[in-house]
């Protein structure tokens, strides 16, 4: 799983979600490190990225 | 009379049929060669051949494949027909001279290292010819044929430049086994196509940069670190865990995985899963 944002990326792992706690947590863990992008915009596609992921896993369960 | 018989083999040989048809095939010079274990045996059918030959480099059994590519000279002695002549019986061929070959591989002392390993060895060997056919012989193992390469014994050298004009080389020496006549006799060929033939695996492995990581080939320490699209399935921790993200940092290009934590490459196997090919994860976790 991808996320891209303009010509950078960040490459997840299949159970990246289940990982973490809570989004926020995943929103702060993933952006301390993996900064490909200005902090504000980075957080908001994070957040669109593990919203979208759970919902996906949520309709497959 | 007496009793007993000893049947020679002529009536076996029937008829003899030396039509050439209109498309004969001569296997052409050796561009490649496909090493095996001794006891190393494939798909006679050529369809399952060709669709797992990629599979066969990432074996993790005794089928792995490894292919040498890039050849660019072959030079054969022995293979003719021997002779003898006692007393007055006139001049009688008795079968073929051992055969060898000696194969010229454009690349460098690293490849060397790993190809010393086979020396002294008796493996299996498939020839690929110039026009992408794979030459092995049929073999048989209980009531089933199987496909193997000829059997043979290795034994690689290599040489440095001399001059401004004659460069080093390696030279991959293969003595071919007494049975040769015979695995001729029972040769077998699956057109797989040049492109089709897999590369071998160069060993990879993680290395400490400025702010992340670098993927390091072993023996030539080259940087591939920008010539693949690394996953986070490609890296696993000590416990056999991959890391949840990974991605490039701008400035310096290293890895940055996470979370922190000693990791390593994959096998060889697990990069194909992620399209990543001829690579194959060795040595020790790195702290990251």
């Amino acid at each position: 799983m991808r996320l891209t944002i303009g010509n950078r990326w960040i490459d997840f792992s299949s159970d990246v979600i289940k990982r973490y706690k809570s989004k926020e947590k995943f929103i702060e863990e993933i952006s301390s490190t993996h900064k490909i992008a200005e902090e504000t915009i980075l957080k908001e596609k994070l957040s669109e990225f593990y919203d979208f992921i759970s919902a996906k896993k949520k309709k497959k369960q | 009379m007496s009793l007993g018989k000893i049947i020679g083999r002529c009536s076996e040989t029937g008829f003899i049929y030396t039509g050439a048809g209109n498309c004969p095939k001569n296997e052409d010079y050796t561009v490649a060669l496909i090493v095996t274990d001794v006891n190393a045996y494939y798909p006679l059918d050529s369809e399952e051949f060709k669709d797992k030959i990629q599979s066969y480099v990432c074996a993790t059994n005794i089928q792995r494949m490894m292919p040498i590519k890039n050849l660019i000279q072959n030079e054969a002695s022995g293979g003719e027909v021997e002779t003898n002549e006692v007393g007055f019986g006139g001049i009688k061929p008795s079968g073929l001279s051992s055969f060898q070959e000696i194969y010229r591989v454009e690349s460098g002392d690293c490849l060397y290292k790993q190809l010393s390993k086979y020396n002294g060895r008796t493996v299996r060997l498939f020839r690929v010819d110039a026009q992408g056919y794979v030459y092995g012989t049929v073999v048989k193992r209980g009531d089933v044929n199987y496909f193997a390469g000829f059997e043979v014994e290795l034994y690689s050298r290599v040489t440095k430049g001399t001059d401004k004009t004659e460069k080093g080389g390696i030279y991959v020496n293969a003595y071919y086994k007494a049975g040769y006549e015979e695995e001729l006799k029972n040769a077998n060929a699956v057109e797989v196509g040049l492109i089709s033939i897999p590369d071998g695996l160069l060993g990879v492995m993680l290395e400490k940069g400025t702010v992340g990581a670098r993927i390091i080939a072993d023996c030539s320490g080259e940087d591939l670190t920008s010539s693949y699209e690394w996953k986070a399935d490609a890296f696993i921790n000590e416990m056999g865990i991959k890391p949840a993200a990974v991605s490039i940092d701008e400035v310096s290009g290293d890895l940055q995985i996470s979370p922190e934590g000693s990791y390593k490459i994959v096998s060889a196997e697990k990069l194909q899963e992620i399209d990543i090919f001829g690579l194959e994860g060795i040595g020790e976790s790195v702290s990251l």
